[in-house]
């Protein structure tokens, strides 16, 4: 017998494997397992059973698969298995949905701000985590990180990937679009050279500013009236962005709603139009999932009422629906749990688990309360 | 934290271990308790032309099947590594008593897969004929 034949093997239930495999998990966490793409809880399964396994004899050709194996070291003739373990049970992997709360918490703890930006080199690196520490840190695969990171705007500033302060994004998003009224640039041209020289001019790092573009627009293929200098040359370094119509609405939307919490629809939309640069058109369809709309008499009025503030987690979700409003139509509960994530799940077994749902004739739409 | 998985082999070369499961548990005769378990012998196992698995454990017979598991499993193991950190990297000033700096780190290797198993849930026969070992 071999001196490793009593190692425990612990078994784990495989799906499928690309075998770029980590487990991941702080000293007090449920430890998970980590594909490139997908995050599995682990499970370890008890068995009452007997279970013994054993590997394949090493240097017989066959492999083991019921062929006459004999668990004794025997030269009577019998073919002998090299060594053997016994499992109490095993792991079972459970796919789970991305926690992004732990990366929010991380970022934060040193927002990227005003200060932030006028300061040439940062004193020290505690509380700022690179692409690595955050692997370290967190219990996300690589494809969720970068979604993670995606879908909370941040950027990568020195190696370290920052959260930039709301209210700063805010600034500089709004000092871009007055520079453009000034300037008489386009919204769906804007000279990345123009705008970075504008509002360094200011004090903002062009890193911000170009952080900016892209968190609230895209760049466009090199135009060539955009690309031709003055005298005629063409210039190859000028990028062009395109903002996107429904950040630039967004982002007047949330002046008036940070001004008063709750306004007359019609007040709403004719002030909101009035602030928009001209060629952008606004649509209440963009605040979707950021307000809610309430009769009360023949008025109709808004309020705030974002996704974004939300719990991720569905029953909690559902909960905070309801509470706000004990009874939603389709049309209104849609763009408030279109981003639930739940492995397995679709939407409609999210509805069937969490709602009842009520359809007094068919020509009214469903409406949708607590189960 | 992060414990890495690995796999030497690839997954479609990986060595396919036996498993067997059996409805019971086994227990180590008083006079032989102090034994290590690696030198018992647990058995007798044999295969019939109908794909009928016989396991034989001292006088008792147990008749089994084949199963395919509907999903494979993986046999790890657990490896520690000591590997010896890079000195230049490494902001903590070197010891004169410690000459090489290690970091000790966790890893699981794949060593197996298993994909079906030997299952045992019939009641036992008792054999009382001689020719059993």
């Amino acid at each position: 017998m071999t001196a490793k034949c009593l190692y425990e093997g612990c078994l784990l239930s495989v799906h499928d494997f690309s075998f770029s495999v980590v487990i991941r998990g702080g000293l007090n966490d449920e430890a998970v397992l980590c594909t490139s793409s997908r995050t599995y809880a682990i499970k370890f399964v008890m068995s009452s059973n007997t279970i013994l396994i054993m590997p394949p004899p090493s240097s017989h050709g066959s492999s083991a698969s019921g062929e006459e194996l004999d668990t004794k070291s025997e030269t009577g003739g019998k073919r002998t298995a090299s060594a053997m373990a016994a499992a109490t049970g095993h792991l079972e992997l459970v796919e789970v949905a991305p926690n992004f709360e732990k990366l929010k918490s991380l970022l934060s703890e040193r927002l990227y701000g005003e200060d932030t930006d006028s300061m040439d080199v940062e004193e020290s690196t505690s509380g700022l985590y690179t692409w690595d520490d955050l692997l370290e840190k967190l219990q996300l695969s690589e494809k969720e990180l970068q979604e993670g990171l995606k879908s909370l705007a941040a950027v990568q500033v020195g190696g370290f990937w920052r959260l930039v302060d709301k209210k700063y994004m805010h600034c500089v998003f709004e000092l871009i679009l007055l520079n453009a009224m000034q300037h008489d640039w386009s919204l769906q041209g804007l000279k990345e050279k123009e705008v970075v020289s504008a509002l360094m001019a200011d004090g903002y790092s062009a890193q911000i500013v170009i952080h900016c573009l892209a968190t609230y627009g895209q760049r466009v293929s090199l135009a060539f009236e955009a690309g031709i200098a003055s005298n005629g040359s063409y210039d190859l370094d000028s990028h062009v962005w395109e903002l996107n119509e429904r950040h630039v609405c967004l982002h007047y939307a949330n002046q008036l709603l940070s001004s008063a919490s709750r306004w007359r629809v019609d007040d709403f939309v004719d002030a909101w139009q009035q602030n928009l640069p001209s060629g952008v058109q606004a649509s209440l369809d963009m605040l979707k999932g950021k307000i809610l709309i309430e009769k009360l008499g023949s008025d109709s009025w808004l309020y705030p009422f974002s996704v974004a503030n939300l719990p991720s987690n569905p029953a909690e979700r559902f909960a905070a629906l309801f509470r706000e409003r004990p009874r939603w139509e389709w049309e209104d509960l849609e763009p408030y749990i279109s981003d639930l994530r739940a492995p397995g799940k679709s939407v409609d077994a999210l509805l069937l688990k969490y709602t009842r749902r009520t359809q007094p004739t068919a020509e009214t739409p469903p409406i949708f309360t607590a189960r | 934290m992060q414990i890495q998985v690995r796999c030497e082999c690839g997954i479609s070369e990986c060595r396919e271990w036996a498993l067997l499961e059996l409805q019971g548990v086994l227990e180590i005769q008083p006079s032989a308790q102090h034994l290590p378990l690696n030198a018992f012998s647990i058995g007798s196992l044999c295969r019939s032309q109908q794909e009928k698995y016989y396991f034989t454990i001292g006088y008792h017979e147990l008749e089994g099947k084949k199963v395919s598991l509907k999903k494979p499993m993986l046999v790890l193991q657990k490896v520690l590594r000591e590997d010896p950190i890079d000195v230049e990297s490494s902001p903590v000033v070197l010891s004169t008593q410690y000459p090489t700096q290690v970091q000790k780190t966790s890893e699981l290797k794949a060593i197996g897969i298993i994909r079906h198993k030997i299952l045992f849930k019939t009641r036992p026969k008792a054999l009382i004929s001689s020719s059993v070992k």
